[in-house]
């Protein structure tokens, strides 16, 4: 038998691959519901398992095992892992893929070019956004009914309209960081009913503060994460710094809440709402600015 | 014996006026920062007639940032002196020859792996360790090879394997947040720094300093060479053994808390030896107050120039000390061979 010439074979062999990853890859009109989705954000991986049953969820992202960072760590558990990289995920053959829309971005490109059902999402700051994404998903997913059914079932969100004596409040991440106006933490402090310190320091987005801005920000209350004394970093540290400790005078008292609460909104922000609230109240109306 | 007293004089001198600016920059150091308080609210702060945030802000912030960087500075400068007096190479200084960096790659791997717990003077006995193994390395080489050149290498390669070892250490540490310290350990910073940092390196700055300011007379001695130093009675090993110790104490401590700041220890000693007579001697304690005085001033230009991103302690000391390396380089080419 003849060998083949090699790069006629070549050739041919890429259009083919090409042609098969096309046919694989196109919406047929009226095909049923997605059965293998994947997930490749850990927002996204929320929406995904609030909605959709198990066995037709492929894969979500490492990061919602972190108990630390994800609020849906449970549910997460003894699904197939991904870390983001398009080998992992095209043996499992999804057929939609969820997508955050600034993280994995080469990634979901690929899937994209490759010809898959790439699905991207931004994660939202509030619930009402969270609400949108979910009717969205549904949309792609068939499960329009129970997305109906979820956001029938939620409460209303708060509409706190803190006045000039409510409490102020600064949310603080490690290193300083703080949520600026509009963001997730930002949205939780006013339906609260309380004032973000971060606005009247003039801050536009989310930004690092030195550690005297953060004293003399005068905030009644101080929202810090649990800390994770397994792991140090010079970020948490600072949050241990002894200005900040509770037990001056002149500090700020602390509330430490769980960093999964302000990574990706979802119904934990209700409860998240009312934890603040609760906080909060004991406190008295603070006095004349220092 | 008038010419020695009129040495003498000279050297206070030079120390008062050294002593005195280091009054007038720390005073300003103190009334630096984001807050705006006024020098009035400061010194209340200082002397607590003032209970309210300013106190706080400046004995709790701003105090011990100022007492860090004079205690790092003069660590810094003492030891590059120390060094350079040792070793007799110009281009000798904790920084460039590799000791900041394993005395930072020590205090990493104990810091992050959370192994100190609550025993907080772990990480600066990891930094003397650290600084201890790099300086008896390079010790035992310059003695086997007295060539500037051959220590200078030496030093390029532990610190490129100290920095690689730092980063990935750093990467590998479960804190999401490790790996973005990166910069602050191969940079060094004062930022957030508390009092608590100056309890735990107070004693072994103090101890090394006193270490090495002892070998002044030995130093001066080798100055004409190990034959003339022996026929002095100077003993070399001891000697030796001094400046290492006192080495490891100072810049170990110092470097843990602050992270690696380079070319104090190169700057100072060379911009000050003329006023002293080239006298390596006298020339230890003049560094330890001249290395207080830059690494104030760049912690203050650092919290000036302020910012989003705070601007690393090391990036200024570089920015000044790279220039003047190449140039001592270059100036002191017919020593390389």
């Amino acid at each position: 038998m003849r060998r083949l010439p090699p790069w006629p074979t070549l050739l041919g062999a890429y259009l083919l691959g090409a042609l098969g990853a096309t046919v694989a890859g196109a919406d047929t009109p009226g095909a049923t519901a997605p059965q293998r989705i994947v997930s490749l954000n850990i927002c996204t991986d929320g929406l995904l398992l609030e909605l959709v049953e198990r066995r037709r969820i492929a894969s979500v992202t490492f990061l919602s095992l972190d108990p630390r960072y994800s609020p849906h760590h449970r549910r997460a558990a003894g699904l197939h892992i991904n870390h983001g990289h398009a080998e992992e995920l095209l043996p499992l053959r999804p057929d939609l893929v969820l997508a955050g829309s600034h993280a994995a971005t080469a990634t979901a490109a690929l899937l994209d070019r490759l010809g898959y059902r790439v699905l991207r999402f931004e994660p939202g700051e509030n619930l009402q956004a969270w609400l949108a994404n979910l009717r969205r998903l549904a949309a792609a997913t068939g499960d329009q009914a129970r997305a109906a059914a979820i956001a029938a079932s939620l409460p209303a969100w708060p509409e706190g309209a803190p006045d000039a004596t409510a409490p102020r409040v600064l949310a603080l991440e490690p290193g300083g960081w703080t949520a600026g106006p509009g963001s997730l933490t930002d949205h939780v402090i006013t339906a609260a009913g309380l004032r973000n310190a971060a606005r009247d320091l003039g801050l536009r987005q989310a930004s690092r503060l030195d550690l005297e801005q953060v004293l003399m920000a005068g905030a009644d209350l101080l929202i810090v994460p649990e800390d994770t004394p397994r792991s140090p970093s010079l970020a948490h540290h600072m949050l241990q710094h002894p200005a900040l400790a509770g037990d001056r005078p002149q500090a700020p008292r602390q509330l430490s809440l769980p960093a999964r609460l302000w990574t990706c909104p979802g119904t934990h922000l209700l409860a998240a709402v009312e934890q603040l609230r609760g906080a909060a109240t004991p406190y008295p109306a603070p006095g004349p600015p220092r | 014996m008038s010419a020695v007293r009129g040495e003498r004089r000279a050297l206070l001198r030079l120390g008062v006026l050294l002593g005195a600016l280091l009054v007038v920059l720390a005073g300003a150091s103190l009334l630096v920062g984001p807050a705006p308080l006024q020098w009035l609210q400061v010194l209340g702060g200082l002397l607590d007639t003032d209970a309210g945030l300013a106190a706080l802000v400046v004995n709790e912030i701003r105090l011990p940032r100022t007492l860090l960087a004079l205690l790092v500075g003069a660590s810094l400068g003492l030891s590059g002196a120390a060094l350079q007096g040792l070793l007799r190479n110009p281009l000798a200084e904790p920084a460039i020859i590799g000791v900041s960096g394993t005395a930072a790659l020590g205090a990493v791997l104990v810091f992050y792996s959370g192994l100190a717990g609550d025993f907080r003077l772990a990480v600066p006995l990891a930094g003397m360790g650290g600084a201890l193994l790099a300086v008896t390395a390079l010790a035992a080489l310059a003695g086997r090879d007295s060539s500037v050149l051959t220590l200078v290498l030496a030093g390029v390669a532990i610190n490129s394997m100290s920095a690689a070892l730092t980063s990935l250490a750093l990467n590998l540490s479960p804190n999401p947040f490790a790996a973005y310290e990166v910069m602050t350990w191969l940079m060094g910073s004062l930022a957030d720094r508390s009092m608590q940092h100056v309890q735990i390196i107070v004693l072994p700055v103090v101890m090394g300093a006193w270490l090495l300011l002892g070998s002044a007379r030995g130093l001066d001695a080798l100055s004409i060479g190990e034959d003339g130093a022996r026929s002095l009675g100077v003993e070399l090993q001891r000697l030796q053994w001094r400046v290492v110790a006192g080495t490891a104490l100072c810049v170990g401590a110092a470097v843990s808390v602050t992270g690696v700041v380079g070319f104090v220890g190169l700057i100072v000693p060379h911009v000050l030896r003329p006023l002293v007579g080239h006298r390596p001697g006298a020339l230890l304690p003049v560094s330890a107050l001249g290395g207080a005085l830059l690494l104030l001033a760049a912690d203050i230009v650092v919290r000036l120039v302020g910012g989003q991103v705070e601007l690393r302690l090391g990036v200024l000391t570089a920015l000044l000390g790279s220039p003047f390396f190449l140039y001592l380089v270059l100036a002191t080419r017919r020593q390389m061979r």
